[in-house]
């Protein structure tokens, strides 16, 4: 994606979610565990 | 070495089988209360689990609990405020943590609630929740990976303080937790007046939101896992029945809140659920909770006739106000501890407690609180 | 011609669309100021049934914190033609809540249920500073000084108020209302009456006056 474009905050998770290196490269499971990370923040 | 933990534990089992175990198990439920009485502040152990951990750990070395309900305190200030925002904060005396409610959903907004949930959370709520998510990129990354670092160590901060205590032989009860729709359309969405007017202005919106919310509180819960633990339990603190009339509650409250249940114990888990207020309007439902499946915290309901009303479906939790325990002489503490285990001993299915969570210093006078320990585990002999 | 008796029982019931419709109606007849005032006496008797059905159980916070808003929309349809004049003044209430506590909704509920009983109720909102309570109650002397609080910590900060409260010479009756309020915390807090009831806070204001 172009550096400087804006990222809606969806973009912003998923981008995080590339990131989640202590977790294996499962996509369920790094989505799982960005769930806890969203669910907690509505909170 | 397992012994004193395995004993202890028993005691809640036992019980929660509506069981009688050798004696009636005692709970400390308290939060920031455990800080002030280590001599600590919420603020001192934010960068300092194992300060914490100890804290939470310092009342058991002098009283006498079977279990404790949190193991270390159960929010973080800093993960929502490395956003810009967010519910919770510090008080002025640095010890305890409280809510402030915010509104930040409008009341013709349900269908974007009931579409996706999740989504109209972060697309809609964040950006006026958290001011840090508005700045241009990467800066809003920035502020969203920082706070991502703040869940990380909570997260990690929660596994580890369950076995610390555990490695301390104090059970530590709580392992999760769980909501209700409806509550967390009043917490997160509406707020308290929003929902109270909605449910009467959009009551067929009310209904559907809580429906689209049940999986994602199901999602919640399960963290990944296929099957849950009967043990430890999935704590339901529960706000708004206290507040709604039985027929409100039938009908906007209790359906998903009740597939939820059904759902967990159908899933191999069990439930600790605080009755929050007062439910006695509200038995016939408790009445319907899965059967062998639910401690409830009961807090200004009538004991007593709790038992009787609802006794045999649940197990109980409670027995004295943190009001006496502050200001009454140790022994009318007592003597009102007595009769609580009289009445609602017998047969099991009895937890003592306090009605509410220790959280201010002054919540408690302790000599008062250890004289209840001691009764109780003296006077609690089956 | 507005139906008083049934304005009352409408908003008892809190039909929200019936009593609008009723109200909207009267007011498009160009009502005088006195008929006005009428009306606003029948919506403050339908108050009273909804405080008594809290009372019996039969209505929860839930149709209080509904009856309030309803009774503020009701009064702002009636505003044009009830001029300057408001109702009769039954006494007045200083209320806030205390210091330390942000908590509103137990207040708010006293509040829209004292006035609707005929009081003049000074609201001098959340987390109110102890010298703030005295500075106000010297400045309004009122009858009657509610405090409110949902945090246990709000007890102590109760004790500090009405302590400074009486050193000050403030003489007004005290209550205290809110989640942690019990006897045992009035007693300690020095208070003349607590309550965790609204509807019955303001029948324990109203035997005062």
């Amino acid at each position: 994606m172009d550096e400087n474009k804006e990222r809606s905050i969806e973009e912003l998770f998923e981008e995080l979610k590339d990131e989640l290196v202590f977790l294996p490269e499962i996509d369920a499971v790094r989505a799982g565990y960005l769930f806890g990370f969203k669910y907690t923040l509505i909170q | 070495m397992d012994n004193l933990y395995q004993q202890r534990l028993n005691r809640f089992l036992t019980t929660a089988a509506h069981q009688e175990p050798d004696c009636v198990p005692f709970l400390h439920v308290a939060e920031t209360w455990n800080l002030s009485y280590a001599g600590v502040k919420a603020i001192d152990v934010e960068n300092d689990k194992h300060k914490e951990f100890e804290a939470f750990a310092k009342p058991y070395e002098v009283f006498d609990f079977d279990g404790i309900s949190m193991p270390c305190l159960s929010r973080d200030v800093n993960m929502y405020g490395a956003l810009g925002g967010g519910a919770y904060f510090y008080s002025s005396d640095g010890v305890t943590i409280q809510h402030q409610e915010y509104v930040f959903m409008k009341d013709d907004e349900y269908p974007k609630l009931i579409e996706n949930p999740i989504k109209f959370a972060i697309n809609e709520i964040f950006p006026r929740k958290f001011p840090e998510l508005n700045k241009p990129y990467p800066a809003n990354k920035e502020a969203l990976k920082k706070a991502l670092n703040f869940y990380n160590s909570y997260i990690q901060k929660m596994v580890k303080a369950g076995e610390f205590h555990a490695s301390k032989q104090m059970p530590c009860l709580m392992g999760g937790i769980g909501q209700a729709p409806f509550d967390i359309i009043m917490d997160y969405f509406r707020g308290f007046k929003g929902i109270m007017t909605d449910m009467r202005r959009h009551k067929q919106e009310v209904k559907e939101a809580c429906e689209a919310l049940v999986p994602i509180i199901m999602a919640s819960i399960l963290q990944g896992r296929e099957k849950l633990d009967a043990y430890p339990y999935v704590f339901f603190p529960l706000h708004a029945p206290t507040f709604l009339n039985a027929k409100q509650f039938e009908t906007l409250y209790w359906p998903t809140f009740r597939e939820i249940l059904y759902q967990v114990k159908e899933l191999g888990g069990k439930a600790m659920i605080a009755l929050e207020g007062d439910w006695s309007h509200l038995y016939t439902f408790v009445n319907d909770f899965p059967e062998e499946f639910a401690t409830v915290f009961i807090e200004k309901d009538d004991i007593i006739k709790a038992k009787k009303e609802i006794g045999d479906r649940v197990t109980l939790a409670g027995g004295i106000e943190l009001g006496m325990l502050r200001s009454s002489s140790k022994e009318v503490c007592v003597d009102h501890t007595k009769k609580i285990i009289d009445h609602c001993a017998p047969g099991g299915g009895f937890i003592f407690t306090t009605d509410k969570s220790l959280l201010a210093p002054g919540d408690v006078k302790i000599e008062n609180y250890l004289a209840v320990n001691q009764a109780v585990h003296k006077y609690g002999k089956y | 011609m507005l139906d008083l008796k049934l304005l009352t029982e409408k908003l008892g019931e809190l039909e929200e669309d019936d009593v609008l419709d009723m109200l909207k109606e009267f007011v498009a007849t160009n009502p005088s100021e006195a008929e006005a005032l009428e009306a606003v006496a029948a919506c403050q008797a339908g108050m009273a049934t909804v405080g008594e059905l809290f009372e019996n159980g039969d209505y929860f916070v839930g149709d209080l914190i509904f009856a309030g808003e309803l009774l503020t929309e009701a009064i702002n349809v009636l505003k044009p033609a009830l001029g300057g004049s408001g109702s009769a003044n039954t006494g007045t209430i200083l209320l806030g809540t205390v210091h330390g506590d942000l908590h509103d909704i137990g207040k708010n509920i006293f509040k829209s249920m004292s006035e609707a009983a005929g009081f003049k109720v000074v609201d001098i909102g959340i987390d109110v500073e102890v010298d703030t309570f005295v500075e106000k109650a010297k400045e309004v002397n009122p009858q009657i000084i509610g405090m409110s609080g949902v945090l246990t910590l709000a007890i102590d900060s109760m004790k500090d108020t009405v302590d400074a409260l009486k050193a000050a010479g403030v003489s007004a009756k005290i209550i205290i209302g809110g989640n942690p309020v019990t006897k045992e915390a009035s007693e300690f807090v020095g208070s003349d009456a607590f309550t965790t009831n609204a509807a019955e806070g303001v029948k324990i204001c109203q035997a005062w006056v």
